[in-house]
């Protein structure tokens, strides 16, 4: 009997057992090709997490300027990193930003308007017409005709003069202006006095050097 | 006689030149003429309001005076105020001024005077001269009440008469062409209770 002999009759006494073992060994051999390799994320990995984050973070800040976040976000973008979701964040970020820009355009254009409003106020109280105005009104209105000479008394400084003249249009038509008889100023402000009456509107103000009114006048066609 | 003759030839072309240029004459433009009418009837309202002041027993006496004085300036020279009664049918007429004062003075503790329907009963006409002529009524409620508590009224119908002439005047070196509005007589027309 030859030692090949031998090996057959031994294959054909256990090959159910060495089927056993091959496929024992191949299920082996399988599994440890499939175990992944023990290390961590890849360095592009770990940027593109950060961008991530960093990026959701700009998202989330509203307290941060402007300027801060344009100058992160270009940081980020400087990177280059092809990455749909980076993308996608960028995008949100830059619209973000476009939003709080126009949005403080908005503002300081807002201010500056209000602040015109406020110059336009401020020289517009200052104005001898405005001050003038005032006095008419609290003439008219006034509660007793000690209250009203007293604002007479006043509105008479604003004039070189309480005989200063008073003119009222009464009609413009065909380039001719007419006006109602001339008055003074002093007997202006007792008529209102009198009257009680809202004064007619001013349309013009002469001015002498010493910048008091030394003519007024005054239309009824507005 | 030829001198004569000739004198009154050149007076005759004179009034017939000076008829043809006021038949010539534009008429107002209709919004002047309505400022005109606004103007005169703001006059009388005014006068209104004074007369109130200057019967009202309140007005301390200077402020009367000094209103006496502004009403004053509304009146044409000689114009006079009828004044009528509820206890005599006779009408009496006084000068602006001594209406005024006698306005001022009656024997009332409290006096109220208002006017109301102001309104145009001949509208402004011009006339020949170039003046504006028309005649506003307004209706006066008087209430005087003395201090035993007596209380007379009455409502007296009264017409004014309006004149309006445009003027001109110099003011800081420019020509200004005001119209010039004066009341004249204020003629009592009836008085009821």
């Amino acid at each position: 009997m030859t030692s090949n002999n031998l090996f057959r009759k031994f294959l054909l006494k256990n090959h159910s057992l060495l089927l056993v073992a091959i496929f024992m060994g191949s299920l082996a051999f399988t599994s440890c090709k499939k175990q992944p390799v023990a290390t961590g994320p890849t360095a592009e990995e770990q940027m593109i997490a950060q961008a991530k984050s960093e990026l959701q973070a700009l998202l989330n800040n509203e307290s941060m300027s402007i300027e801060e976040k344009e100058r992160r976000l270009q940081a980020i973008k400087d990177k280059n990193i092809q990455d749909a979701e980076v993308q996608s964040l960028i995008a949100q970020v830059e619209a973000q930003i476009a939003k709080a820009k126009a949005e403080q355009l908005r503002m300081e254009e807002e201010e500056k308007r209000r602040q015109a409003e406020l110059e336009r106020q401020r020289k517009l109280e200052s104005s001898p017409a405005y001050k003038l105005n005032n006095f008419f009104n609290s003439i008219g209105s006034a509660s007793s005709a000690d209250a009203a000479n007293a604002q007479i008394s006043q509105a008479l400084g604003l004039f070189s003069s309480p005989s200063a003249p008073v003119l009222i249009i009464i009609a413009q038509s065909g380039g001719i202006t007419d006006y109602d008889e001339p008055t003074t100023i002093q007997k202006y402000l007792n008529y209102l006095k009198d009257q009680k009456k809202k004064a007619d509107t001013i349309e013009n103000i002469v001015f002498d050097d010493a910048g008091k009114i030394k003519e007024l006048e005054l239309t009824k066609l507005r | 006689m030829n001198k004569i003759k000739q004198y009154f030839a050149v007076v005759t072309l004179l009034l017939l030149i000076q008829q043809v240029a006021f038949a010539q004459e534009p008429e107002l433009a209709p919004d002047r003429k309505a400022a005109i009418d606004s103007l005169a009837l703001e006059k009388v309202r005014d006068l209104s309001k004074y007369i109130s002041i200057i019967g009202d027993k309140e007005t301390p006496f200077s402020e009367a005076n000094r209103v006496i004085e502004r009403a004053m300036e509304l009146f044409a020279d000689g114009a006079q105020m009828g004044v009528s009664s509820l206890n005599s049918s006779e009408v009496k007429y006084y000068g602006i001024r001594t209406y005024f004062r006698r306005l001022m003075a009656l024997n009332y503790d409290k006096v109220k005077i208002s006017w109301f329907n102001i309104q145009y009963i001949s509208d402004l006409e011009r006339q020949p001269d170039g003046r504006y002529v028309g005649v506003i009524t307004i209706y006066q409620r008087f209430e005087g009440i003395s201090e035993d508590g007596m209380k007379y009224q009455d409502t007296t119908k009264k017409d004014i008469t309006v004149f309006v002439e445009r003027k001109q005047t110099q003011i800081g070196g420019r020509l200004i062409g005001f119209w010039d509005v004066l009341l004249g007589d204020i003629r009592v027309s009836e008085t009821t209770q």
